[in-house]
C-alpha cells in the first residue's frame, strides 16, 4: 500500500510531535496511529499544491492535545538516562558528561514548568526543527503569531531557569 | 573573565542551540510496527472516530451539560410549535431539505489555477489540447492554467457524469494535466512500493495506485521542490510530443490504460 511508504516517512516525527505537544509517552504511539488513519480519511480534503508534512503534524497534534485533556493531565519531557559519548580525542571527560547531563536535565524540567502555549511553540521551533511557517501551521496560529509567542515563550523559560540555577 | 555559561543568561539563539541539543536526547516511543499498524486498519476499512465530544465532554463537562439542557428545551419546544421555533434573529427548523452538494465551479477546489479558454491552453503547451474517444468524456467541465509549474501547467477537469469514475467529495471524476518540459524543470512522480509499470503500449508510461506525493522541482543544479501535491486518486502518467500529461482519477490499472490511450490531440 503506497501510504504505508508515507507513513514510514513521518512515523518519527509524528510521534515527536505528539510527545512534543502533550501526550503521554505511551499514548503517543496511539495519537501518532489515529492520525495517520484520519488523514487518510481526510486525503480527499487535503487542499492539493499544499504541504502534506504540517498538514499531518496538525492532525497528530490535535489527536495529541484531545488525549491529554481526557486524561487530564500534562506529562513531562523525560530525557534518556544513557548518555551517548563520542569516541576519541573529542570525548568528553566523564565529569563534564554528568554536567552536561544535568545541564539539559535543568533545561528539560524548566520547560515541562512552563503553560502548554509557550512549551508547544518552543518544541515546534526547536525539538522539532520546524521553520516559522510549519510551526504556524501546527499550532494553528498566524506566522507573525509564532515569532511574538516563542519570544515571549522564551522569556519565561528563562525566569523558570533563573529559579532553577538560584 | 569567565563568560556566564548559566542557561537563564543566554540570549535566543543560544538558548535554542541549547534547546535543540536535547532534542535528539528526550524519551521517545518507538513507533515500531506503526506503518503496518496503520495499514492494518485502512485496510481493515476502519473509519476514524469521531471524539471531539467525548473530549470534549471530559473538558467541560458542566458547561456542556448546561449548553445539552438548553437544546433539549429548544427541541421540544420546536416539537410543541409544529417543527418551527424562533428566538430573535433566530429561526431553527428540524428536518428539512438535505443541502445540496457545493456549487462550487469545477476543478476550482484542487488547486490547479484559474480557468482560461480553450485556446490560451493550447498556446501554453504548444499543442492542440487532447480529445478522448471515450463517449463519456465529451469537453471538460473546466480548462485551467497554473502558471507555477514551469511555462504553465494545463488541466482539463471532467465533473460527474454517468458512466464516468467516481467522482471525488470536491465532485471531481477525472483531471488530466499536461505540461511542457523546458530546461531543466522536470516532473517526478514520487513511485512507492515498486508499483511503477509501463502499461501504455507506444510509449512509456507509469500507473500509481494509491496516495502519493509529487514533487515539481525548478531549475538548477541543486534543484528544490517549488510545488508538493499530495493525490488521493490513482494516476496514470505518460508523456506525448514533449509533453507530459497525468490523468488522476478513481480508476482501476485497466481502467487508466483505456481512457489515457482514448485520448489523441484535437
Amino acid at each position: 500500500m503506497a501510504y504505508e511508504t508515507l507513513v514510514r516517512r513521518y512515523a518519527d516525527l509524528a510521534i515527536r510531535t505528539a510527545v512534543v505537544v502533550g501526550a503521554a509517552p505511551d499514548e503517543a504511539e496511539d495519537a501518532a496511529q489515529d492520525a495517520f488513519v484520519k488523514a487518510y480519511a481526510a486525503l480527499a480534503r487535503f487542499r492539493p499544491g499544499a504541504a502534506f508534512r504540517p498538514w499531518l503534524l496538525r492532525i497528530v497534534a490535535n489527536e495529541a492535545r484531545n488525549r491529554r485533556r481526557s486524561a487530564g493531565r500534562r506529562t513531562s519531557l523525560a530525557l534518556r538516562a544513557a548518555e551517548d559519548r563520542p569516541s576519541g580525542d573529542a570525548a568528553p571527560s566523564p565529569e563534564q558528561a554528568v554536567l552536561d547531563h544535568e545541564r539539559r536535565l535543568v533545561l528539560t524540567d524548566a520547560l515541562a514548568a512552563l503553560r502548554d502555549e509557550d512549551r508547544q511553540v518552543i518544541g515546534a521551533r526547536y525539538l522539532l526543527d520546524l521553520s516559522e511557517a510549519e510551526s504556524a501551521l501546527l499550532l494553528g496560529i498566524p506566522r507573525g503569531t509564532v515569532k511574538s509567542r516563542l519570544s515571549r515563550a522564551l522569556g519565561r523559560l528563562r525566569v523558570v531557569l533563573a529559579e532553577a540555577e538560584r | 573573565m569567565t563568560a556566564d555559561r548559566r542557561l537563564s543568561a543566554l540570549d535566543d539563539e543560544a538558548l535554542g542551540a541549547e534547546l535543540r541539543g536535547i532534542a535528539d536526547r528526550l524519551v521517545m516511543p518507538s513507533g515500531a510496527g506503526l506503518p503496518e499498524r496503520v495499514t492494518a486498519r485502512i485496510v481493515a476499512g476502519e473509519r476514524p472516530r469521531t471524539d471531539a465530544w467525548r473530549h470534549a465532554l471530559a473538558r467541560r463537562p458542566v458547561r456542556l451539560a448546561v449548553l445539552a439542557a438548553i437544546l433539549a428545551l429548544l427541541l421540544l419546544a420546536a416539537v410543541v410549535t409544529g417543527g418551527r421555533l424562533g428566538l430573535p434573529g433566530l429561526e431553527i427548523s428540524v428536518g428539512g431539505p438535505t443541502p445540496s452538494a457545493a456549487a462550487t465551479p469545477a476543478g476550482v477546489a484542487l488547486d490547479l489555477g484559474g480557468p482560461v479558454d480553450e485556446a490560451t491552453a493550447a498556446s501554453v503547451i504548444g499543442r492542440p489540447l487532447p480529445r478522448s474517444s471515450d463517449p463519456t468524456l465529451g469537453p471538460p467541465d473546466a480548462i485551467l492554467l497554473d502558471r507555477r509549474v514551469g511555462a504553465g501547467q494545463v488541466a482539463m477537469v471532467w465533473g460527474a457524469a454517468g458512466g464516468r469514475p467516481s467522482p471525488d467529495p470536491t465532485g471531481t471524476s477525472l483531471v488530466l494535466t499536461m505540461f511542457r518540459a523546458a530546461g531543466s524543470d522536470q516532473l517526478e512522480l514520487k513511485a512507492v512500493d515498486g508499483q511503477v509499470e509501463d502499461v501504455v503500449a507506444g510509449g512509456p508510461a507509469i500507473f500509481i495506485r494509491d496516495p502519493h506525493e509529487i514533487f515539481i522541482f525548478g531549475p538548477g543544479v541543486e534543484p528544490s521542490p517549488i510545488a508538493v501535491r499530495l493525490v488521493g486518486a490513482n494516476v496514470i502518467a505518460w508523456r506525448a510530443n514533449g509533453i507530459t500529461y497525468r490523468l488522476e482519477g478513481a480508476l482501476t490499472r485497466a481502467e487508466a490504460i483505456r481512457l489515457a490511450t482514448s485520448f489523441r490531440e484535437g
